[in-house]
């Protein structure tokens, strides 16, 4: 319950963040950058070290793609990306196409390209862990 | 990251899926109502005071609203709340044409808050997830949030100028019932839109304690103090001089055309505003106690003028330095504010703007009721120059202002786990500059965390390769064929 009154009043928070009157907005909104890995599965500043693990991730048993349970758990997860990202990890990584292509093919430069792989893949990394050793990322 | 961002064009796709957001957020913004409110009202039986008491009862309601609103949108579709934004604005225009006394016009206006409550700050976090899903980072949000406000803005002028000559046309009346066809084609438009399935869902606080070191923060440090009450201050003037600065014109027997010129004008300064903060230098405490003192010179005039000219000129410029303080005390509040609780603390800048804003607006409007509207400027003078002296005393004390928290602690010779998530695939690639590389490298070497970590990614990309997903492979012979490679 405290946990989602939290999720709430962060929401919420960041919503009534705009200064506006009755009638116009003023400025656009401020977000902070979204991190790759939730901020939360790191230190914050006032813990000893600061950005490094707050608990180290749970080595896998195996990660065999034979298996059934690894390989509905993945396809679920491909599905949920977003399309682009979707797209571009099943062309680098599934097929093993070349990053300029995929890049050049999306109208997107190499760097978007290379950071939205590292998003997608961190996604799938992250449903596979719960899969296999129920680390509980978020 | 130390590697230089070059400018590049938008992705395609980032460009074609903003398009429908862009035209709904366009028609969205002609409300041709807005610029002769105050005229209608006036001819509905309104008076100074039950303006005020409209104003109060509006900023007592929203933000109760923004709560509910705040858990809808990080819940449901965002679209879908656009839409019921929409049909709240339909609602109100509708309710308000066709009003023709005080309550029922009150009515109205609340509708108007339920409409401002579910697209406040929704249009900005689909753009981000737009632009954080086509581009794989947020670098590009700025731009495009820009952009889609210069398109809002541009429908507030235009929809004020044209307001304002279609009451004169017709009548006042007529233009509440005018909007309706536009806000239609933007339910239809929000209804077209690709929506992000990324949701930015903050992430979950520890209720107690984040309150708790938020309001901590609002109140104990002296010069967070300082800036937190300027901005609050900043909110409530400019909400006064939008919700009554047109009842001097109204005084002034001014054309339903004039009314929309005045209006256009009026939110033009927002836009304005921003590039004039992004040129004026507001470090030169010359430049600043400048605009400090003609902030209240300019309400003052209200007081005294009976020039329609003056009191439109005087209200403009108003707007105008308002919108400059807003942005300014947002900065300082930035630069004094750990990024953790950035967010809260300008949300709880926002409920104090409209906390301080009920009674004002009330003693304002029971004052303007026995001393006409006129004397009503000491009131917007008094602010100024409150305003005025805290944007003085904080550029003055600017140095004590303590330190936000750096958002990645980055000492130059190595990097943290949380920087190094964010460089696997580059480092895999072998995309980074040598030293950045030999510095990922060296946090591998002894960090058993990201060692896994990486481990676990590589494994991703095995299972990836080597499963028989029941994937379709991307249209690869659809796409059109580039001329030329972009070299990596």
């Amino acid at each position: 319950m405290m946990r989602w009154l939290g999720r709430a009043t962060a929401a919420a928070a960041l919503r009534a963040e705009e200064p506006r009157n009755r009638f116009a907005r003023w400025t656009a909104r401020w977000f902070a950058r979204t991190p790759t890995v939730a901020a939360s599965r790191f230190q914050g500043d006032g813990e000893p070290f600061p950005h490094h693990w707050r608990r180290f991730p749970e080595p896998w048993p195996t990660a065999d793609p034979a298996d059934p349970d690894v390989r509905d758990t993945l396809a679920a997860a491909i599905e949920e990306l977003p399309a682009t990202w979707r797209e571009i990890v099943i062309a680098r990584d599934a097929l093993g196409r070349d990053p300029v292509d995929v890049s050049a093919q999306r109208g997107l430069s190499p760097r978007q390209q290379r950071a939205i792989l590292n998003r997608a893949r961190a996604r799938l990394r992250e449903r596979l862990a719960g899969r296999l050793v129920g680390e509980g990322d978020r | 990251m130390s590697t230089a961002v070059a400018v590049l064009p938008p992705p395609r796709t980032l460009t074609r899926r903003l398009v429908p957001l862009q035209v709904a957020v366009g028609l969205q913004g002609i409300i041709l109502w807005v610029p002769i409110e105050k005229l209608f009202m006036t001819q509905i039986g309104f008076t100074a005071q039950s303006v005020a008491v409209m104003a109060a009862a509006y900023a007592a309601v929203v933000p109760l609203l923004e709560v509910p609103s705040g858990i809808l949108a990080d819940r449901w579709s965002r679209s879908r709340i656009m839409v019921c934004a929409s049909i709240a604005l339909v609602a109100s225009s509708l309710l308000g044409g066709l009003s023709t006394n005080v309550p029922t016009y009150i009515a109205a206006a609340m509708i108007l808050g339920v409409y401002f409550a579910l697209s406040s700050g929704t249009v900005d976090s689909i753009v981000y997830d737009v632009v954080l899903e086509e581009t794989g980072s947020s670098d590009q949000y700025e731009s495009w949030i820009g952009r889609i406000r210069m398109v809002e803005s541009g429908a507030f002028v235009a929809s004020a100028l044209a307001g304002g000559v279609l009451a004169g046309a017709t009548s006042a009346r007529l233009t509440y019932f005018a909007s309706l066809p536009f806000v239609a084609i933007a339910i239809v438009a929000f209804l077209r839109f690709d929506e992000p399935r990324l949701n930015r869902a903050a992430e979950p606080l520890a209720l107690r304690s984040h309150i708790a070191l938020t309001y901590r923060t609002m109140i104990r440090e002296p010069a967070v103090r300082q800036v937190v009450l300027l901005a609050a201050l900043v909110g409530l003037l400019s909400q006064a001089v939008f919700e009554f600065g047109p009842l001097w014109l109204v005084a002034l027997a001014a054309s339903p055309a004039l009314f929309g010129a005045y209006w256009a004008a009026l939110v033009s300064t927002l836009g304005v505003g921003g590039y004039l903060t992004s040129k004026l230098n507001l470090h030169r405490r010359a430049t600043v106690s400048l605009l400090a003192v003609l902030a209240p010179a300019a309400a003052v005039t209200l007081t005294w003028t009976r020039s329609l000219a003056a009191v439109i000129a005087a209200q403009t410029v108003l707007a105008l330095l308002l919108a400059i303080f807003s942005i300014r005390a947002g900065k300082l509040l930035h630069d004094g504010v750990p990024s953790s609780l950035r967010a809260g603390v300008s949300s709880g800048v926002g409920t104090f703007s409209w906390l301080l804003f009920l009674p004002f607006s009330l003693a304002l409007g029971w004052f303007s009721r026995s001393h006409g509207v006129r004397p009503a400027g000491w009131f917007l003078t008094a602010a100024a120059l409150l305003i005025g002296l805290l944007l003085i005393a904080s550029e003055f004390r600017r140095q004590p202002l303590p330190p936000a928290t750096r958002d990645l602690a980055t000492p130059p010779d190595e990097i943290a786990c949380q920087e190094l998530v964010e460089l696997v695939t580059d480092h895999l690639d072998g995309a980074l500059p040598a030293d950045l590389d030999g510095m990922v490298q060296q946090h591998l070497d002894g960090c058993d965390g990201c060692i896994e970590y990486v481990r676990q990614i590589r494994l991703t990309i095995d299972a990836l390769q080597h499963s028989d997903l029941p994937i379709t492979p991307p249209p690869e012979a659809a796409a059109p064929a580039y001329p030329h490679r972009r070299n990596q």
